[in-house]
């Protein structure tokens, strides 16, 4: 036996390093299985990573017919050695475990399954055939897998064969161009080859950036191919041609939704193209277009019967008195964004909202005309408009869902009265800049409001004059806010400690949506003199404060129970903020510590911090200003502070450096 | 010089060339909105892009003596504020290596 030892040593050792392959550690590779003839290695659990025995132990030693089964060893040059093998399954492994340190082989332990099934004869064997995957599928999975890659990735795989480039190429698959992602790395050439073979199939697209459309041929090619084009995007490509434009207009008769922002090829004329040849237009953009006026905006407005979304941000010549009648006529608008439009002038305006001649009741002042379906208008740096334009809105606008009127230093609160009584859905209110607002607008109109519980976004910004006697009611009252941008303004710790309670109580009275905190309020208070870190620490502390039912609480939703011994849930909602710059890092590591859950450390860090603000503020005149800001703050609430904000604010300054730095 | 291509950012508020419209920066990054430029309100921003940049000049500030530099958009070549590179006073050295963008010179982009 021993020269049969020999002789199945070697030639066993061939077949084996022949046999070996590299496997995976995926188990997916386990579902290739034809059955194994035994027991493999695949037939375990575990992953391997690591080169592995083929052949499987079988009495009559098939490693020859056994490794036929991966295509990739030739199984002609296998002699037919397996006759003079005839060692039992326990013979077979002891030779295995005998020889291991002669071959190159790391042997792995697995289970031996009892069975051992024998290969079918060769007579009986199926014929070995090709079987080409990716060629005998229908078109249709094809081009429903391909179309899992990016448009990126599908130029690159079309290099793989002439089919590859027919079915990469397939109109289906680019139906939706977007070449914004990749807009700085493609050339003009490429843009268009490909565009023009998925030519009428392309539905949506965004070149936005794209600032390399611009020759001739190339773009010649867009506007023959796109002819069913719903969405198209071509802001910033600053160099595309007006009669590429214009024609790709004049082709594309479904559009639905077109934005040309920034592109200084618009004019007039292609106005007039959009309003003859697009009549489903619904949603248009041409902000920052400066050779657009008003003139072109009418044309588009009367032509244009579906439009519902106009933003014509920065246009000129909003001042004519036919494009506001135009606007007033349509009623079809939901979104108006004129932002930046300087020429609009407060009659133009009023003929928007109330028409020519508007008629108002004897009795009630209302006006008698159909309300307007706005839900957003944008009426930012409009610097022409005063207030007797803007109160005009009121009663006129009941789906008003967001109003921006930042910048328009002008309005007072006579104008903003009547609009907040008039819109029960407002949920974005920016009055920025707006300095001649005061206190009772927000203390005594905004939070008896129909939209009080529902305004989710409030941006105070530079109003200068609205401190803690305007804003405290506010966080009473609004508890829908989402986010509160209070900077420059006259606002101080109070603010925040009221904030901290709302947010508290409002997550008490809501089921909790995880175990973890939810950052649901945003408050923006940098550059404001009267906020002092105490204030923002107090917001900290309620952040990273575990519930337990207190004495103040009317609810009584959370209750630890003792006999349990259950502990105390992290707080459901927590408050983010912006505040000044040198406190911003630790706010932001704090709250990052709250939203994991690690309380202990967030508030190891708040000590900390408490610390380090103690100490620095000791080393100057720290303890006699702490305390007379403490007292000013307390000041405020009585009398709207006329000595508070100079002194207070001046000689923070000395040492924060948070005032203006005037050049 | 080849084609000078246009970062764009993302955001809910983002401040752009009032006269090109390329985006220059977020309102995440703002720092502090109170400051006073050429052309009245300034922003001091941690970050803006689209820009280039001039040489470095002393100027003196009502804050003290400072080293900035001019900075242009770089879609129109306009002028839209200015960067600090260095400040003298110890208080004032938080404003290093940030931005400042003039009000009057950006606006509000979608």
């Amino acid at each position: 036996m021993e020269n049969g030892a020999d002789h199945l040593h070697k030639g066993k050792r061939k077949k084996l390093l022949r046999g070996l392959q590299r496997i995976s550690s995926s188990p997916s590779l386990r579902r290739f299985g034809r059955a194994r003839s035994s027991s493999s290695p695949y037939s375990s659990t575990n992953a391997l990573s690591c080169v592995s025995l083929t052949s499987s132990p079988s009495p009559f030693g098939q490693p020859s017919s056994s490794s036929s089964y991966f295509s990739h060893i030739p199984s002609s040059d296998l002699s037919t050695a397996p006759t003079s093998i005839a060692p039992s399954p326990s013979g077979e492994l002891s030779w295995l475990s005998g020889d291991e340190s002669g071959l190159p082989i790391r042997k792995i332990e697995h289970p031996l399954t009892g069975a051992i099934t024998v290969s079918l004869p060769a007579e009986f064997r199926k014929k070995k055939t090709k079987f080409n995957l990716w060629g005998s599928m229908p078109s249709e999975i094809k081009i429903r897998v391909l179309s899992f890659l990016s448009p990126k990735q599908l130029v690159r795989a079309s290099r793989a064969s002439k089919d590859f480039h027919h079915m990469c190429f397939d109109g289906q698959l680019w139906t939706c161009f977007d070449a914004s992602k990749f807009y700085q790395e493609i050339p003009a050439g490429s843009l268009a080859k490909i565009i023009e073979a998925a030519g009428p199939f392309v539905k949506d697209l965004n070149l936005r950036g794209c600032v390399q459309v611009e020759h001739y041929n190339h773009s010649e090619a867009l506007v023959k191919a796109c002819k069913n084009l719903t969405t198209v995007n071509l802001e910033g490509c600053r160099n595309i041609q007006r009669t590429t434009l214009h024609s790709l207009l004049k082709t594309n008769s479904q559009l639905i939704s077109l934005n040309l922002t920034g592109l200084p090829s618009v004019h007039l004329t292609t106005c007039k193209i959009i309003s003859r040849d697009c009549p489903q237009l619904e949603s248009f953009n041409v902000s920052g277009c400066k050779e657009v006026d008003a003139r072109g905006i009418r044309f588009i407005v009367e032509g244009c019967r579906k439009l519902r979304d106009l933003r014509a941000s920065a246009i000129r010549g909003f001042g004519d008195m036919d494009t506001a009648k135009a606007i007033f006529e349509t009623n079809n608008l939901e979104k108006l964004a004129l932002s930046g439009c300087t020429d609009l002038t407060d009659a133009a305006f009023r003929m928007m909202i109330l028409g020519p001649d508007p008629e108002f009741d004897i009795l009630s002042g209302k006006p008698l005309v159909t309300p307007r379906k706005l839900r957003h208008l944008d009426l930012t740096k409009c610097s022409r408009l005063t207030e007797n334009s803007v109160k005009s809105l009121a009663d006129m606008v009941p789906d008003l869902e967001a109003l921006q009127l930042s910048g328009l230093t002008h309005v007072t609160d006579a104008a903003l009265e009547p609009i907040l009584a008039s819109v029960p859905r407002l949920t974005h209110l920016e009055v920025e800049d707006l300095n001649e607002l005061t206190n009772t607008l927000f203390s005594q109109h905004l939070v008896k409001a129909p939209c009080a519980p529902r305004l989710e976004h409030l941006s105070i910004s530079s109003c200068e004059n609205i401190g803690d006697t305007g804003m405290l009611p506010v966080f009473q009252h609004c508890t829908g806010l989402k986010s509160v941008y209070m900077d420059n303004t006259r606002i101080s710790d109070l603010v925040l400690a009221e904030a901290a309670t709302m947010v508290r109580q409002r997550s008490l009275r809501k089921p909790r949506q995880s175990s973890l905190p939810v950052a649901t309020l945003n408050l923006v208070i940098y550059d404001t003199n009267h906020v002092t870190w105490a204030g923002v620490l107090q917001v900290l502390s309620t952040n990273a404060e575990l519930l337990k039912p207190r004495a103040s609480d009317k609810s009584n939703v959370v209750v630890v129970d003792d006999s349990t011994k259950q502990p105390a849930p992290l707080p459901a909602e927590i408050i983010t903020m912006k505040c000044f710059h040198t406190w911003q890092m630790t706010v932001n590591e704090h709250t990052r510590r709250v939203l994991k859950g690690d309380l202990a450390s967030a508030n190891a860090l708040a000590k900390k911090w408490v610390d380090h603000m103690q100490t620095t503020e000791e080393a100057g005149f720290g303890g006699r200003r702490r305390r007379r800001r403490a007292r000013e703050a307390q000041q405020n609430l009585d009398a709207e502070g006329v000595n508070g904000i100079a002194g207070g604010g001046r000689r923070r300054a000395a040492t924060t450096g948070s005032v203006c730095a005037v050049m | 010089m080849g084609l000078a291509y246009n970062t764009y950012l993302t955001g809910p508020n983002i401040y752009g060339c009032k006269n090109c419209r390329s985006h220059l920066s977020n309102y995440d990054d703002i720092v502090s909105r109170n400051f006073r430029g050429q052309h009245g309100k300034a922003y001091l921003f941690n970050n803006v892009v689209n820009i280039t940049t001039e040489e470095p000049t002393e100027r003196n500030m009502t804050t003290g003596r400072h080293v900035v530099r001019d900075i242009k958009c770089r879609g129109c070549g306009e002028t839209v504020g200015w960067k600090y590179d260095k400040a003298f006073e110890k208080s004032e050295q938080y404003k290093e290596n940030k931005f400042i963008l003039e009000a009057e010179l950006i606006c509000e982009v979608e």
